[in-house]
């Protein structure tokens, strides 16, 4: 008591670097205690940003104007984009992995054009179909070719969109945001708790003060944060307790490390 | 730090009658600045013993060696265990803690296995506080105290651990001489009735000469008396 009495009293004195650190520490363990959802909800986050869609490849003598309105005015159709024929090789290219060489030199010779129709989110099966084959009776089946729907994900990283791939490694920022201000905050309480513990020790018989403060006060606010953890979340993981032992770990290595 | 000599029980017995302190050439270098050259001398037990010496002449690093805060460069230092002999220190900066009070700086020497519960400390302490005139002052914040005030707390909490060893570094430097002799009357008092051994730094050696106790002239880190002050 006497420990956690002179460690609040550290923390008092220095509001703002110890409001950092009690916050840092909870959301430590509550991070490492509810990672799985924390993973989850950031994916979500990052797929939100494409439109799923689909490309159709037409032959260079069809006119697609007409096509291109008729089918913007479709439900469930967000947008249509026409791409001239010189920048669609590399799609091409990509249709030799599917269909073989031979078509694929039956393609180059003959131009195309291709038409990328955007759907709307969560758009059910059975409504893509009609879409598709609606885009078909357009054209006629003979000169379109309709490609599989691909995922907004998938669409950012073939794009190179670099937020995409930020987002993707969303838990990891998270972790280390938390991770560096915690140590932030660890490294400016340690000089005024090193003093307390030092001016203990020459007044008092007793050792290792600053590790017995700081672990005393380190416990009083990680154990209630994992409690309350467990009450809203029930569930046993390895994963929070490897996050507090590593806690610990640091400061016991400062309080071995940093004079006095 | 300190080299222990504990061989076993009835060999510390004699050494602990024996010294306090003894430093055998001790040499102390801040880089190619040497703040204590060769110091060899001997404190025993319940003795006052006063360290004077202009500013930068070392006094503070021999206190600093013999609290075994600094490590000597050269040469060895023996004492008796810290966890038998007691060492408590008024230091030349304080280290007070300025955002608490007076009496929040001296309950940082409550130490459970000395006093039976808080009152008997509380009481000690304002019986102290009594005797150096600070009693009513003991609420104040130490950022508001001015400089006597703090040393008078910096020595009440050094005495509150109840050491066996008081090592204070220009304890009267904010203080008048008349409360300079009370202070000295006080660790004379504790020095009398539980046999503490003081030692006491001073850049004042008028003020020291007046005291009874053996005197460390020091010089550029230099020793160069030792010996009681009636023979200066």
């Amino acid at each position: 008591m006497f420990y956690l009495v002179e460690f609040l009293k550290v923390l008092k004195e220095n509001v703002i670097v110890a409001f950092i650190f009690v916050m840092s520490s909870v959301a430590v363990v509550s991070v490492s205690h509810n990672y799985k959802g924390i993973e989850a909800k950031l994916s979500n986050v990052s797929t939100k940003n494409g439109q799923p869609y689909f490309n159709a490849l037409v032959s260079d003598g069809v006119r697609v104007d007409s096509v291109v309105r008729r089918m913007k005015s479709l439900p469930g159709v967000v947008g249509v984009e026409t791409v001239k024929s010189l920048a669609i090789k590399k799609e091409v290219k990509t249709l030799e992995k599917i269909y073989g060489t031979d078509l694929l030199k039956n393609l180059v010779s003959s131009k195309y054009k291709k038409i990328k129709i955007e759907l709307k989110h969560g758009l059910k099966l059975k409504n893509q179909t009609l879409i598709k084959e609606y885009l078909q009776r357009l054209i006629g089946k003979e000169s379109v070719t309709v490609g599989n729907l691909k995922t907004p994900q998938k669409v950012k990283l073939e794009k190179g969109n670099i937020i995409q791939i930020i987002t993707s490694w969303g838990k990891w920022y998270l972790v280390s945001i938390l991770a560096g201000l915690w140590l932030i905050s660890l490294a400016l309480l340690v000089k005024p708790l090193k003093k307390s513990s030092y001016i203990m020790e020459k007044f008092q018989r007793s050792n290792h003060n600053f590790f017995k403060m700081f672990g005393v006060g380190l416990l009083s606010i990680i154990i209630p944060a994992y409690i309350a953890n467990v009450a809203y979340a029930p569930k046993v993981d390895l994963i929070p307790f490897a996050a507090m032992l590593t806690m610990f770990g640091i400061v016991l290595l400062t309080s071995a490390l940093v004079k006095k | 730090m300190r080299e222990v000599l504990l061989g076993s029980k009835k060999n510390y017995q004699n050494l602990k009658d024996q010294f306090v302190f003894y430093l055998d050439n001790v040499s102390v270098d801040y880089g190619n600045c040497s703040a204590l050259k060769d110091i060899t001398l001997t404190v025993n037990p319940g003795e006052i013993f006063f360290v004077t010496g202009k500013s930068g002449a070392g006094k503070t690093t021999l206190l600093n060696v013999l609290a075994g805060d600094v490590k000597p460069t050269k040469g060895r230092v023996f004492g008796v265990d810290q966890n038998v002999r007691f060492i408590s220190q008024v230091f030349q900066d304080l280290k007070l803690f300025e955002h608490r009070t007076c009496e929040e700086n001296i309950w940082f020497s409550y130490d459970r296995s000395l006093y039976k519960n808080k009152n008997e400390f509380r009481s000690d302490m304002l019986e102290l506080a009594k005797v150096l005139g600070i009693q009513d002052k003991l609420g104040d914040k130490v950022k508001d105290a001015n400089g006597g005030l703090k040393q008078k707390v910096a020595m009440l909490r050094a005495l509150m651990a109840r050491p066996n060893v008081l090592i204070a570094d220009e304890p009267t430097s904010s203080l008048d001489k008349e409360s300079s002799i009370k202070l000295f009357d006080v660790l004379n008092f504790y020095n009398i009735k539980r046999k503490l051994t003081v030692i006491w730094a001073s850049h004042n050696r008028e003020l020291v000469k007046t005291f009874p106790g053996k005197i460390v002239h020091l010089e550029n880190g230099k020793l160069i008396y030792s010996g009681h002050a009636c023979f200066i």
